[in-house]
């Protein structure tokens, strides 16, 4: 404990001289001396040939296991007995975001959001076992970082001390609220295409008897009575329709499509819908890649989007509909549930209306979930369903006051546009064909043949798919004209009954009809020529108009 | 009434700030024994008045050379003057006292 300044006090702030330096050098050497003889050393600076410094430690096995701590990917930190970082490795330094001589000497308590005791003291209490912690530390934004502690205690020379490793979670629970969310998702979507199916089936015996009955009442009062009766179940369809839509479970029509078209026609319908207090902009890239969408569909989504941007800013503000090329790599798709990496096309919706907070923004897809006072929270999860059945994926970025960005993107494909083919044009809905009709629903096949019969069709009936198999092969092939089937029925289900008919009857023609489309029909029924599909609930004259084109 | 031993800063003003730099070789040991015993000390009789650097050199060797280190852990009181050097995991509290120039004062 010897330097110049206890040997000669008062020449300590005087300028050195020779002797001075010799007397400094002597004594810090006999304290080195006293130094190694008490054991208090552990490390030596050498000078090697080129003036260049080499530190060697008495323990050379250490320096295997620094070199291992000082590259891993997680934090790791020596605790003295009293929680103190006496020791931190750079990946800790960079979690916490400061640098590590701040972070040593500092108790570990300073970096764990809100002092968080109980981990603490899991840490500080483990036993020779070690154990492992979860708890969140703090950045120096503020920002917790959640992590998985490793603690391990250690006795070295009667010191207690614990090793602690730190890894970092934030990606995994990222990911880990994605997927809870997506699972919640579709859990509400089978709920919600259940309820939709079997309203859809109510909706079409309330709106087809509405129809049939309409015709033949001259009372008025009775009419008008009817008219109520089948506006309101003409809006419960569009609800169920929307369900359906949110749950997946409507049927697409998907073509190549150009993005930048089904915005410019949106757009126009757009304007309208949006007073002059918003400034609307519109960004498209020249060159865009095709995708593969129903077209309506899409509308609906940018439309959707656009309403809901127009809601967010009620005293006006701007509207930024963008669209381009874009590449989502491993790195994304890692991060990003559901996500395959490849080419997409991203259409943009931005609006600089009030923003929503991190609950609104997670419940924000959810159906029935609404901010505003008139909405029915379906709009939002209708895109939403409609993004994720197309093989798109969906973003929202916002915060109150500043806004907020939809990113939706579409796998892009090299597929040609095809020149849009116009629907033939039905005269009449009368014609003389047979049809075979199969539905289990009773009060659904019951309507089905009075609406037939009265337009001239004999109607061969059928409660299931045996039935109808039984009743065909007793007629001749070309008396069955078309196959009017349910999809969705006990024992075999309409895609069968198709099947085992169209192999003895190549020319039948097939109208699938569900309130509850299966993905046999959206996946391998809608291409083929000879088949069609009408979505429950339909009125009298879509089911007429839909045969007449199918049987000209 | 006994007479109790405390400790103050003689040849500094009392609300001197304390700069040091200790060299440590990573987390060996000493090193790591050397930091806690000075944290304690400057916690006990500078509480705010200090400030610890603690000098990797495994990390960078050459920062050895300025403060001339030879043995490692040391310590250097570099503020306030004159410099004072300290080799070793400073688990000598009296010696390390003396070596800070902080001296035992009698009290009632």
């Amino acid at each position: 404990m010897s330097d110049v300044a206890r040997l000669f006090p008062d020449r300590a702030t005087d300028e050195p001289t020779t002797l001075d330096e010799a007397l400094i050098r002597m004594t810090s050497a006999e304290e080195t001396l006293r130094a190694i003889g008490a054991g208090e050393i552990d490390a030596f600076v050498v000078s090697g040939n080129g003036h260049d410094q080499h530190v060697f430690t008495l323990s050379p096995a250490d320096q295997l296991y620094r070199r291992f701590v000082e590259n891993m990917h997680d934090g790791a930190a020596t605790l003295s007995s009293t929680g103190l970082i006496l020791y931190a490795n750079q990946r800790l330094a960079e979690l916490l975001t400061r640098s590590r001589e701040t972070i040593m000497g500092s108790p570990l308590a300073r970096f764990v959001a809100d002092g968080d005791s109980i981990a603490l003291e899991e840490i500080r209490d483990t036993g020779a076992d070690g154990a492992t912690v979860e708890l969140e530390l703090i950045d120096s934004d503020g920002v917790p970082v959640p992590v998985l502690v490793g603690v391990s205690p250690l006795e070295i020379d009667g010191d207690r001390l614990t090793c602690v490793t730190f890894t970092d979670l934030s990606a995994k629970k990222a990911l880990e609220g994605q997927l809870r969310q997506a699972q919640k998702m579709e859990s509400i979507g089978s709920l919600a295409g259940g309820i939709a199916h079997d309203f859809n089936n109510l909706l079409t015996v309330i709106r087809g008897y509405s129809a049939v009955l309409m015709p033949t009442l001259d009372d008025t009062k009775a009419l008008e009575a009817i008219n109520r009766i089948d506006q309101a179940a003409e809006q419960a369809a569009n609800l169920t329709g929307q369900l359906l839509a949110f749950s997946r479970q409507q049927v697409l029509r998907p073509e190549v499509s150009d993005v930048n078209a089904v915005v410019g026609e949106t757009l126009t319908l757009l304007e309208r819908l949006l007073g002059d207090d918003i400034l609307l902009t519109n960004r498209h890239e020249p060159k865009l890649a095709s995708i593969l969408v129903d077209r309506i569909q899409l509308g609906q989504v940018i439309l959707n989007l656009a309403v809901n941007a127009r809601d967010a800013m009620p005293d006006g503000g701007a509207l930024a509909i963008q669209t381009e090329n874009c590449v989502l790599d491993d790195t994304y798709a890692e991060t990003h549930q559901e996500v395959r990496p490849g080419r997409y096309v991203l259409i943009q919706v931005t609006d600089s209306g009030v923003g929503m907070d991190e609950e609104t923004c997670n419940r924000i897809f959810d159906p029935f979930f609404t901010t505003k006072d008139t909405g029915t929270g379906l709009g939002l999860a209708t895109v939403y369903g409609i993004v994720k059945q197309s093989g798109g994926h969906i973003w929202v970025y916002s915060e109150p006051g500043l806004g907020t960005t939809f990113k939706v993107y579409f796998p892009a494909t090299d597929d040609l546009v095809l020149p849009e083919i116009s629907p033939v044009a039905v005269g009449s809905f009368e014609g003389s064909e047979t049809i075979l009709l199969v539905e289990d629903n009773e009060a659904v096949r019951v309507l089905t043949v009075k609406i037939l019969e009265s337009y001239g069709y004999t109607v061969l009936t059928a409660g299931n798919g045996h039935e109808a198999l039984e009743l065909a092969a007793r007629e001749p092939a070309s008396r069955i004209h078309l196959l009017l089937t349910d999809v969705v029925m006990p024992l075999m289900n309409g895609r069968e009954v198709a099947e085992k008919l169209e192999a003895t009857r190549p020319e039948l023609r097939v109208l699938f009809t569900s309130g509850y489309p299966s993905d046999t029909v959206v996946r391998h029924g809608i291409a083929e020529a000879r088949t069609a599909f009408l979505q429950k609930p339909y009125l009298p004259a879509d089911l007429l108009r839909k045969i007449r084109e199918m049987l000209m | 009434v006994s007479a109790v031993t405390e400790y103050q800063a003689a040849d500094a003003e009392e609300d001197a700030f304390w700069t040091l730099h200790l060299y440590v070789a990573g987390p060996s040991p000493k090193s790591l024994r050397a930091f806690a015993n000075l944290k304690s000390l400057c916690e006990e009789h500078r509480p705010g008045q200090y400030e610890i650097v603690v000098i990797d050199l495994i990390e960078d060797p050459s920062r050895a050379r300025s403060d001339e280190i030879l043995a490692i852990p040391t310590l250097i009181r570099r503020l306030p003057a004159p410099l004072r050097k300290i080799i070793g995991d400073l688990s000598d509290t009296e010696g390390v006292m003396v070596g800070l120039q902080l001296h035992p004062r009698s009290s009632q």
